[in-house]
């Protein structure tokens, strides 16, 4: 898939995986992996934009065995953020998916 | 290969802060963690990051911050002596961590012996187990000291790096600067070079003149004042 294209959507795929329950990265990257194809590499950067922009927020928690997690919860701001950038993506979709047709 | 490929990344990461860094390698480092658990090699993880250089460029450009390669000299030191204390730091952490747990089964285990063992013999396991603990203590202490060399090795040679790099710029704008002077006055020369020698010699011989008085009369007061001296202080003080 074009990088330009997927970029401003993972965004979106974040904060909806934040939106039903906390999670560390590497647990966001499998399950994003799950849906779609993404580097490795791309998610972290994200997770940390999104947290300055105060969308997000973080926590570390020990785990079983290993080094610390750092977790991320979704803020109210960005809630109301997902919501937006959710219906936008939808409105988007459909005006170019009728297009196409 | 791990610890290599992690200690690399934090290199590149010389445009965020302390803090930042360690959370991101702190990261990265739970990613190679689990998705060898899920059955990866340590190769595989790297292979599927790229470069270290590379991850750090994706992580600029996400933020929105300027990567150029070509960082700056005091950049560089910082992050190099930064990165050392905090790797310094974590050693001392893992080195007092290992102290205590070693301390604990000690304890254990002694403590486990004298319970097995009648009176007259725990006297002797007990001087056998502190022998042991000191020949560990005296390991331990080599060990560290042995790492502490290292360490400091390894901050020298940084240093002298960064000052031969130094040395070698300074050297290369002396020459430059000396070529460009030379070029400059060799015009001058040609006209003020028999001023200069002329002018030379008499100064020369000015010089002696001046020079040669003032030693001779030092000499000669010395002389004088010297054998007064002998002819009447000596008188004097007996």
């Amino acid at each position: 898939m074009n990088k330009q294209l997927k970029k401003g959507v993972l965004d979106i795929c974040v904060l909806h995986v934040l939106s039903t329950r906390d999670a560390y990265g590497y647990e966001l990257l499998k399950e994003l992996q799950n849906a779609m194809d993404v580097k490795e590499s791309t998610v972290y950067p994200i997770l940390t934009r999104l947290s300055k922009e105060n969308l997000l927020t973080s926590y570390m928690a020990p785990s079983p065995d290993g080094p610390n997690r750092k977790y991320y919860k979704i803020t109210e701001t960005g809630t109301q953020e997902y919501q937006a950038r959710k219906d936008e993506w939808l409105a988007f979709q459909t005006v170019i998916t009728n297009f196409l047709n | 290969m791990k610890s290599n490929y992690l200690n690399n990344l934090e290199r590149e990461f010389y445009f965020v802060s302390d803090e930042e860094r360690e959370q991101i390698i702190a990261e990265y480092e739970v990613h190679f963690e689990e998705r060898i658990k899920d059955g990866a090699t340590e190769a595989e993880v790297i292979a599927n990051f790229g470069s270290p250089k590379s991850v750090a460029v994706e992580y600029a450009t996400e933020l929105g911050i300027n990567y150029s390669s070509r960082e700056k000299f005091t950049n560089n030191l910082k992050r190099d002596s930064s990165i050392y204390m905090t790797n310094m730091k974590r050693k001392m952490a893992s080195i007092k961590n290992e102290e205590a747990a070693k301390r604990k089964n000690r304890k254990a285990a002694t403590s486990g012996e004298n319970n097995e063992q009648t009176d007259t013999t725990t006297s002797n396991n007990r001087s056998a187990t502190s022998n042991r603990g000191i020949s560990h203590t005296l390991k331990n202490i080599i060990k560290s000291i042995g790492r502490l060399i290292a360490q400091i090795s390894y901050f020298l040679i940084t240093i002298c790096t960064y000052a031969w790099k130094l040395l070698v710029n300074f050297f290369v704008f002396i020459i430059g600067a000396s070529f460009t002077l030379l070029a400059l006055t060799t015009i001058g020369i040609g006209i003020l070079l028999p001023i200069f020698l002329s002018f030379s010699i008499f100064a020369f011989t000015l010089w002696l003149l001046i020079y040669g008085s003032i030693i001779s009369i030092t000499v000669f007061l010395g002389t004088i004042s010297l054998m007064c001296l002998k002819r009447f202080g000596r008188n004097h003080y007996e």
